[in-house]
Formats: C-alpha cells, structure tokens, sequence
C-alpha cells in the first residue's frame, strides 16, 4: 500500500509537503468567489444605495448652481466613488491583471528576518503604508488648484485615483511582491534593459531632488516672518533630539509612551509659540526671513541626514507618523460635523485662463500637474515598491494595501480642497498671489485681488488685517506655498467646533506644525534615501562608496544630495516672480513623470506576463499621464508666453537686460533680473532633463510591449515559487470561510505559524 | 452562544476590548511591537542561542536602520 496520500484534486492543498499538520494555506479561490460576489437582496440594496448616494452628490457638486453648497456631499461623493471603485474596478483588476495566489509565499515570508522582511498584520500594514505615503503633499497640491473653481479639482482627485493614481500603486507594490521586494529602479534594470535602467534611475534621483526642494520651499513660505511658526515648528529638534535619546538611553523600545510625550510636547511648544512671539524678544529672536530659513532648513537637512538615525531621525518619524493618523482623523470628523458651506463657483474664471495668481498655466494639462499627490503621485512607486512589499503577509492583501492605500490619500486631498474652498475667495487670492503684484501689503493685496474683476470678491484692508490677527500672525498677504491657506481654512473650520474664535490662531498654529512636520520628515528621510541611492550608482564606477562605514564618503554624497535641493530651494526664496507660482508645476511634472516611469515599468512587466488583453488598465492612466506630462512640459519649454514658458521669461529678461533696462516686469531691480533669468534658466534645463529620461523609458517599455506582443518570450523575473506556510485573510474584514480558516491557523502555536524565512525547524 | 438576552455583555468589557485593539493597532503602525515579534520570530527559527534582551536589540535595530533608510514621500 502506497503511504502518499492524495489530496482531491481542487481542494486546498496542505500547506507543505511533509506538513500535513498545517491548515491549508489559501481558501478556495471558488469559495471565496461566491462568498464576495453573490448577489444577495442585501447586498444588492446595499450596493444601489451607495451608487444612489454617490450619484447624487456627484449631481450637487457638478449641477447645483445655488449660492452655496455643503461640504458634506464632496465627502460623499468621494467615499461612494471609492467603495465603487475599490469593490468592482481593483477587483477587476485582480481578477484579470494581477491575478494573486495565495499559495504563494510572500517575500515577508520566504525572506523573513525579523527586521525589514517582517510579514504585518493587513489593517497595520495599512496605517504603515499610509503613513509612508501620504504627507504635505495632497494638503498643498489641492489647495493652489482651487484658483480654479472646485469641481475640476475634485473630478481629478476622484476619477484620477480611480484610474491612475490606485492603479499605479496596487502595481507596482504587486510587481515589487512578486519580485523579492524590488526597488522600481532594480525593476526597470530588469525590465527595460541597462539604458531604461539608468534612465530610471538619474530620473529619481533628480526627481527626488526636486521634490525635497519644493516641499522645503513650501516650509520656509509657511514660517518666513512668523515668529510663532518659527518657534514651535523648531521646538520640535529638541523634543526630537529628546525622544531620541531617552528610547536610546532611558527606556529602549517604549515608543508608544515616548511618542505620547512628543506629542504633549509638540502641543505645548505650540501653546508656548504664541507667548513666546507675543514677547519683544521671542518676536525679534524668531522673526526670520526666508533666506534665513532656507539655510537653516539646508543645515538641518544636511544634519538629519548624516547623524545616527535614532538620534533625530526615527523619533521625528514616531512623531509624525503619530500625528499624521490623528489630524487626517481629525480633519475628516471635523468636516463631518461643521458641513462648512461653500461659496465659491464650480468653476472659476480662472479655469479658461493661464495667468492664476497661485500657479501659471492653463486648466490642461496643469491642473493635473498641480494636484500630483491624491490623484497619481510617482513617489508613491519608491514606497510600494522596497518597503511595504516587504512585510505584505498574502499577495490578496495588496489590494487592499496597495489601491485601498491610495484611496484613503486621495480622501486627504479632498478634505484638503475642501478646507482652502471654504474659506473667502478673496483672501484667497490675498494669500496665494505673489509678493510682486500684492506688495506685501494689505492695501496692495485689496488693491490686486479686487482688480482681477472677480465675481461676488471684495476684500477690505481691514478684512486681511482681521484674518491675519485672528490666526495670531503678523500678515497673511502672499503667504504661498499653500500651507498657510490650508491652515487658515483649517482653523476656520476647526473653531466652529472646538473652542470659538479664541482658538483658531491655535489651530492655524496646529497645521503649520503637522505641515511642516511631515514635510521635514520628507526632506530629511529623502537626502537619506538618495544619498544611499547615489553611493549606490557611484559604487558601480568606484567600489569604495560601496563601504557604509566610510564617514568620508557618506559625507561628500550626502553634501551633493543637499547641494542639489538647497540650491534650488534658495533660487525659490529668492525668486522675484514668487517662487511657488513658476517652482510647484515643476514639482508636479516631476512626481507625475516619475508615475509614468513607474506604469510604463508595469505595462513591460504585464506584456511579459501576456497579459495582453488587459493591458489598457495600465495604457488608460499611462498614455493620460505622459500626454499631461509632455504636453506641460512642451508649455514651459517652448511657450511663447513668458507667464508659462521658463525659455519665453527666460530671453525676455535677457533681451531687457541687453538693452540696459532697469527693471522689468514684476522685477524691480537689475539683480531681480537677473535672478530671473538664472531661475527660468534652471527651471528650463530641468524641464528638459526630466521629460528626455521619462521619454527615453517610455520608449523602452513600449519596445518591450511591442517584442512581446510578436511573441517574443522572454524569462520572467519574479522570484521562484515557494509554498505558503501562513495564512491570513484578504480584506479589511473576513468572509466566513476566511475566518472559518483563521480560526483553524489560531488554534496553532504561535512559534508554527511564524515564518522564518528559510530557517528549517 | 449564549444570547445577548441572558448575558448581556458589559460596555465597560466592549469598551475595553476596543481600546486593547486601537492600543495594538497604533503600536503596530509605529512599529512599537517590533521587539515582541523579534522574540517570537527568534522562538520560531528554534535558535539555541539566548535571544537578545530588549535593550540590545533596538540598539541593533536602530544601528541597522542607519544603513537601511526608509522613504516618506510628500
């Protein structure tokens, strides 16, 4: 008598040969079909009423042309289209695409070393992935797109993650599973062959650049001249510094507890910032202008990133992780319960012009340039792919991870447009024009915004004066960057729930310091990550940068990275035109690029996979984001209008300075001009760079698609098959025979169900 | 299962499993926990060797991490 035991063919197999002990690893794909795709009559009720509701907020926010209109249907209307699309489309997705196995051993299990191969609990991992992903950038992006109007902003924001922004990120942290944990340029080295690679890899590098120069810029534009921002935003060192030492010395590994006491501290510096500015010398001693501050954001950066991380680095990162659950928590109860009302139009007169006092340009392309993060956020790839693909515990959780991930971004983004739309279009305008056309005075900022002959607008002198006094600030006149609009409309939103009129300069205060907290978590985390990445590429040509003990070496690489963005971020503060107004697009061609870099890696992954049929889940959002890209791209080199083009602006000055005049334009000196001219002249080159590599990748990925529809075979690089030894259900919740399943894995010993990653016990 | 009717489950017992589960989850997001699950990993490799105690394995950690830099984006 043979002893092999058969199983039935399609039932669940065992875990392991040799294991019989173990429940089976995966349930029935069949099974589970049926559970979540019968059509129950409640179920049904429950899926019409939510395409109901959705229907109808859509038609309040497209259709409604009344005075106003409550907030409380763009949350509607975002969270049904969500459900919607996380339920049918990224299960369609699934089903065709992607196709997972939960047979499969995940690289948290089959690598498992219990540090960074760490396989997480799916709704923890979910905070984890948030938390990496998500930080100023879908609060600021929204904000400069409502010069607009609301509705073109949040038809981006939805449709966009919908169809590109998820999709990228369920991909690419798919791919990146299915490949060890990858990074996107390791997979495009891969994928596209060593021209793509190196394309791939100089592009994020600059990009990256570019997007800790912008993000800093916006920074130094939310506490240039305000003593209190200065205060408590620069408190948060210390308490750093703090934290960092006592989880290193006093109490190792109790970061709950450390954190909670960051956070009474951050509170505290906060409170303390008001007292502080409100005295002679707190307000000569932390009044800093712009200039001043980048440097000192260029000192920390560089700091940050050559000490040891557990001294400012990971306890910061405690801090903001900490915070960046509790106010994105904050911010959507708080909407929910004052349902601000919103006056402003659908549409803005703005939305057919190119010269919008927040950013330059016409609707297309650069409105979806300017909201990047919460619709397609390239810099998503560099998270989804090396990090979180890591600790994933089954492949049928990056759905819920990875589209899931994104979908919560883009319900910042749109609490974040919501928050700058509530607030008086007018100062608005006051908050977000450049200092060449306000002055900086109140009178200049009444003077401008009620010229730009705006409907239903007029603001007074004493209206900016008030706002400004009643957030605790000296002005709020051209304060762009979109920071402190957003805080503004925060506060405003804030005090009708908690505290009244007392405390809105707290909460302006509270935003600032969540802003600018995650935003120098972005820097300081990002010079890290590209130092690292450029050690990487140097080794190649000189082994030594290899070494990480080299102090030298980590130095110098570390010097250039900041080098590069601090340079930029200066020729920000320094700008005459404004700064953010001609820097941000650049920042949005550069993360969406990055996303076309990234989706045109998965399109070669996915023809080589012979997927060809579906292939237009991802040609949808790529060939979108490359016309968006290269057409906004093509405006600022080539336009021959000097308000969008950098080349245009850049020759205009030239030719003003040739004829020796002495001011031009908003430049009123010839060392403005000059700037100018160096600005456009950077802008322009960068503009430049970027789009060549992109396309150059493009290209590549297409070559590929193409070899693979003649039928070109080629051999696959995802990591060889190994059975799973865990289980662990797919969703935020579990389906009866998921728990069912679960309950049979629970009754094991802990030490059974624990992955070792190749360690045989 | 008992009926609700006949034991009705304290809501102070409700509450508290709440809080544990939002305690857990927040501890897991920070990556509090990572010394509790070291453990339990090191139990599970069926190591001979004593694992390490609490305070050299975050020193280990945070040393590691220094070569490992992990992105945020924006």
């Amino acid at each position: 008598m043979s002893t092999t035991h058969h199983q039935p063919s399609g039932a669940p197999r065992p875990a392991a040969e040799g294991h019989a002990e173990l429940p089976p690893n995966h349930v029935d794909p069949e099974v589970l079909e049926r559970e979540q795709t019968r059509w129950t009559p409640l179920r049904i009720a429950l899926w019409v009423g939510i395409a109901l509701l959705g229907a109808v907020a859509w038609a309040m926010i497209a259709f409604a042309r009344g005075e106003s209109i409550n907030a409380i249907w763009f949350v509607f209307a975002a969270v049904c289209s969500y459900f919607i699309a996380y339920r049918f489309y990224a299960k369609f997705i699934e089903a065709k695409l992607t196709r997972p196995d939960d047979r499969r051993a995940t690289p948290a299990e089959y690598h498992a070393n219990g540090k960074d191969y760490l396989p997480t609990d799916r709704r923890v991992l979910y905070g984890h992935h948030f938390a990496a992903i998500a930080g100023a950038g879908p609060l600021v992006g929204p904000v400069l797109a409502a010069q607009m109007g609301y509705l073109p902003g949040t038809i981006w924001i939805i449709v966009g993650v919908i169809l590109a922004g998820a999709v990228q990120d369920y991909l690419v942290l798919f791919f990146s599973m299915r490949r060890g944990g990858r990074s996107l340029g390791q997979m495009a080295r891969e994928e596209l062959g060593v021209v793509g690679g190196y394309a791939a890899i100089v592009a994020t590098l600059t990009i990256m650049v570019i997007i800790v120069a912008i993000l800093a810029l916006v920074v130094v534009n939310a506490l240039g001249e305000s003593p209190w921002g200065v205060f408590s935003v620069g408190m948060t060192i210390p308490i750093a510094l703090f934290m960092g030492v006592y989880l290193r010395y006093l109490r190792p590994g109790k970061v709950m507890e450390v954190s909670v006491i960051g956070f009474v501290l951050l509170m505290v510096a906060i409170v303390g910032g008001g007292w502080v500015a409100d005295t002679e010398l707190g307000a000569q001693l932390f009044t800093l202008d712009r200039v001043t501050l980048a440097w000192c954001v260029i000192g920390y950066g560089f700091v940050a990133a050559v000490l040891p991380v557990w001294l400012l680095l990971s306890p910061r990162d405690y801090l903001s992780t900490f915070m960046k659950v509790g106010t994105i928590v904050l911010l959507a109860a708080a909407i929910v319960v004052v349902r601000p009302e919103i006056t402003v139009p659908a549409v803005s007169e703005f939305a057919s012009r190119t010269d919008g006092p927040s950013f330059t340009g016409s609707l297309f392309p650069f409105l979806f340039v300017t909201i990047a993060c919460g619709a397609l956020s390239g810099f998503h790839a560099l998270i989804a792919s090396g990090t979180t693909p890591k600790m994933i515990e089954k492949e049928r959780q990056a759905r819920f991870i990875g589209y899931g991930g994104m979908l919560m971004e883009s319900f910042v983004a749109i609490m974040a447009l919501v928050a700058a739309v509530s607030i008086d279009r007018g100062i608005y305008f006051a908050m977000n024009a450049s200092p060449a056309a306000t002055m900086g005075t109140v009178e200049g900022a009444a003077a401008f915004v009620n010229s730009l002959g705006l409907s239903g607008v007029h603001v007074t002198p004493e209206l900016l004066q008030g706002t400004a006094d009643a957030v605790g600030e000296e002005t709020i006149v051209s304060r762009t960057g979109g920071a402190p609009t957003l805080a503004v409309g925060l506060s405003h939103i804030m005090h009708q729930w908690f505290g009244g009129a007392s405390m809105m300069s707290f909460w302006y205060h509270f935003a600032i310091m969540f802003e600018a907290l995650f935003i120098l978590t972005a820097v300081d985390a990002g010079t890290r990550v590209a130092r690292f990445m450029l050690t990487d590429t140097l080794g190649n040509f000189f082994p030594k940068f290899r070494d990480v003990n080299w102090r030298a070496g980590a130095w110098l690489t570390t010097a250039i990275m900041v080098a590069g963005w601090g340079s930029i971020l200066i020729l920000g503060v320094t700008d005459p035109l404004g700064g953010i107004n001609t820097f941000f697009p650049l920042f949005g061609i550069a993360n969406q690029l990055l996303a076309a870099i990234a989706l045109a890696v998965c399109l070669a992954i996915a023809a080589n996979l012979r997927r060809f049929k579906h292939l237009w889940i991802i040609l949808v959002p790529l060939v979108f984001d490359v016309v968006v890209t290269v057409t906004g791209s093509w405006q600022k080199i080539f336009s021959s209008d000097p308000k969008v083009g950098y080349w245009a602006n850049h020759v205009a000055f030239k030719d003003a300075l040739a004829q020796g005049k002495e001011s031009f334009g908003t430049a009123k000196t010839v060392a403005a001009m000059e700037a100018v001219v160096r600005n456009t002249f950077v802008q322009g080159t960068l503009s430049v760079l970027f789009v060549v590599l992109t396309i150059v990748v493009v290209v590549m990925a297409a070559i590929e698609t193409v070899k693979a529809l003649r039928g070109h075979e080629r051999r696959t690089h995802e990591d060889p098959f190994v059975e799973s030894r865990i289980y662990a259900p797919s969703g935020l919740g579990a389906t009866p025979s998921e728990k069912a399943l679960m309950t049979q894995w629970e009754a094991l010993p802990l030490e059974q169900r624990t992955p070792t990653g190749g360690g045989h016990h | 299962m008992p009926g609700p009717a006949q034991h009705p489950v304290p809501a102070l017992a409700l509450v508290g499993a709440w809080w544990r589960a939002a305690v857990r989850f927040g501890n897991g997001v920070l990556g509090a926990d990572r010394y509790e699950r070291y453990l339990q990993y090191h139990r599970a490799t069926g190591s001979e060797a004593e694992p390490m105690t609490e305070r050299e394995f975050w020193r280990d950690y945070q040393d590691w991490q220094d070569a490992h830099p992990e992105g945020r984006c924006c």
